[in-house]
């Protein structure tokens, strides 16, 4: 495990030590996966998976997509807009029958869904710490199983070979003076989540956001994009109200309700652009500290706001 | 009603294209304030909502609050003082 600044580093530092000459993605991922490969590469050797209203990938295209010649296969496990939780096992034996490696951004999935690298058969792991590991900001990183052929792309001190200017050692990743803080954060955090166990944490969870998307899904006018009720799930349900544009609709939680919920992409382009969604959603988080009355609040919130558009 | 502040909003709204403010006035908005807005753009007032909510789509801009505050959201689509300034002198006009 490597520590980083957050998924989003980890993710540079992973793209571009790889020889990735094609790639294929899922509409779900996050900026921090799209817009490394977009510097490096165009778009003609970028595949795209794309996702249902759900943010669950197309199996049938990500087959398809999976080819000989593809490098990698780049996957959100969790999707930051629905909660989504994607088929981790299915994707990575897609990936490494088309002789690719299967990269994995966790960063929503991290401490509230399960996940193991071998058993799931995951080259290379990157996660955050803010998120569900329970850690501050500015803390994150990346796992790499030993066949991974990754090069630095960062140089400078490690505390090793300090001598040599050319240091011998393989897999210097960690440079420079390293985010202490943070990583006796990260390490609280993660106590917490192992003491909890992440089962529990993970039934806690999508119980909360199966309740919230649920009763959303059931108010008219109210267009929600989430996992099912009875799945899986990373905590985030998003959606419209009609009538409003999410800026609006986060404004009115804001300033009548006390609520902050964040609006717009989410950092999630292609899934808002194959979902034809031009200003985005509003999206509500919950985790496993998040009390079951915030979640009926919310609820009575958004019928309230319904109730007053309508009229 | 006079203007009594401008400030940065601490979050900026860039993701949606405008640079965003929080413009205080001198006494609470109220609905007479609002059907005033009409004529700078398109006006959509929600009545009905715990707290009214307006939104106000200008040439260039977007305000957007509630009755009953003495302040309004402000968007602008290019972070340039003299429309900043602009939109001030016709808020102030009503």
């Amino acid at each position: 495990v490597f520590f980083t600044s957050g998924a989003t580093e980890a993710m540079n530092l992973v793209v571009r030590g790889l020889t990735l000459r094609r790639v294929v993605v899922t509409a779900a991922e996050h900026n921090a996966v799209l817009r490394p490969l977009a510097a490096m590469l165009p778009d003609s050797v970028i595949e795209l998976v794309p996702c249902d209203e759900s943010g669950y990938v197309n199996r049938k295209a990500m087959k398809e997509a999976l080819v000989p010649g593809i490098d990698a296969l780049l996957m959100n496990h969790c999707s930051n807009v629905t909660g989504a939780v994607q088929d981790v096992r299915f994707a990575a034996e897609l990936a490494h029958r088309a002789g690719a490696l299967f990269i994995v951004d966790a960063a929503q999935s991290a401490g509230v869904v399960p996940i193991d690298m071998e058993r799931d058969d995951v080259d290379v792991l990157v996660f955050t710490g803010h998120k569900a590991l329970f850690g501050p900001a500015g803390i994150g990183g990346f796992a790499l199983r030993e066949h991974v052929e990754l090069e630095p792309v960062k140089f400078g001190g490690t505390g090793s070979e300090g001598d040599s200017v050319r240091p011998a050692a393989k897999r210097l990743f960690e440079v420079g003076t390293q985010n202490a803080p943070g990583i006796a954060g990260l390490v609280a955090g993660l106590r917490f989540v192992l003491e909890t166990g992440v089962e529990t944490i993970g039934r806690h969870v999508a119980a909360l956001a199966g309740e919230l998307s649920g009763a959303l899904r059931a108010l008219p006018g109210v267009k929600v994009y989430a996992a099912p009720e009875n799945a899986s799930s990373g905590g985030a349900v998003s959606f419209n109200v009609s009538g409003l544009d999410p800026a609006d609709l986060g404004y009115i939680l804001r300033h009548s309700y006390d609520m902050e919920l964040r609006t717009g992409f989410q950092c999630a382009p292609l899934l808002m652009k194959g979902l034809g969604l031009d200003k985005g959603v509003v999206r509500a988080s919950v985790s496993y500290l998040t009390p079951r009355e915030d979640v009926l609040a919310l609820i009575e919130a958004v019928k309230s706001i319904v109730g007053g558009t309508q009229g | 009603m006079t203007i009594t502040k401008v400030e940065r909003a601490v979050e900026p709204c860039v993701e949606s294209g405008y640079y965003g403010y929080y413009v205080h006035f001198s006494a609470p908005v109220d609905e007479d304030f609002v059907q005033a807005l009409n004529p700078l753009g398109g006006l959509l007032f929600l009545k009905d909502l715990p707290k009214p909510f307006y939104l106000l789509r200008g040439s260039r801009f977007v305000l957007r609050g509630q009755t009953g505050d003495a302040f309004s959201k402000l968007g602008v689509e290019v972070n340039d003082p003299e429309i900043l300034e602009a939109i001030q002198k016709l808020l102030t006009e009503l």
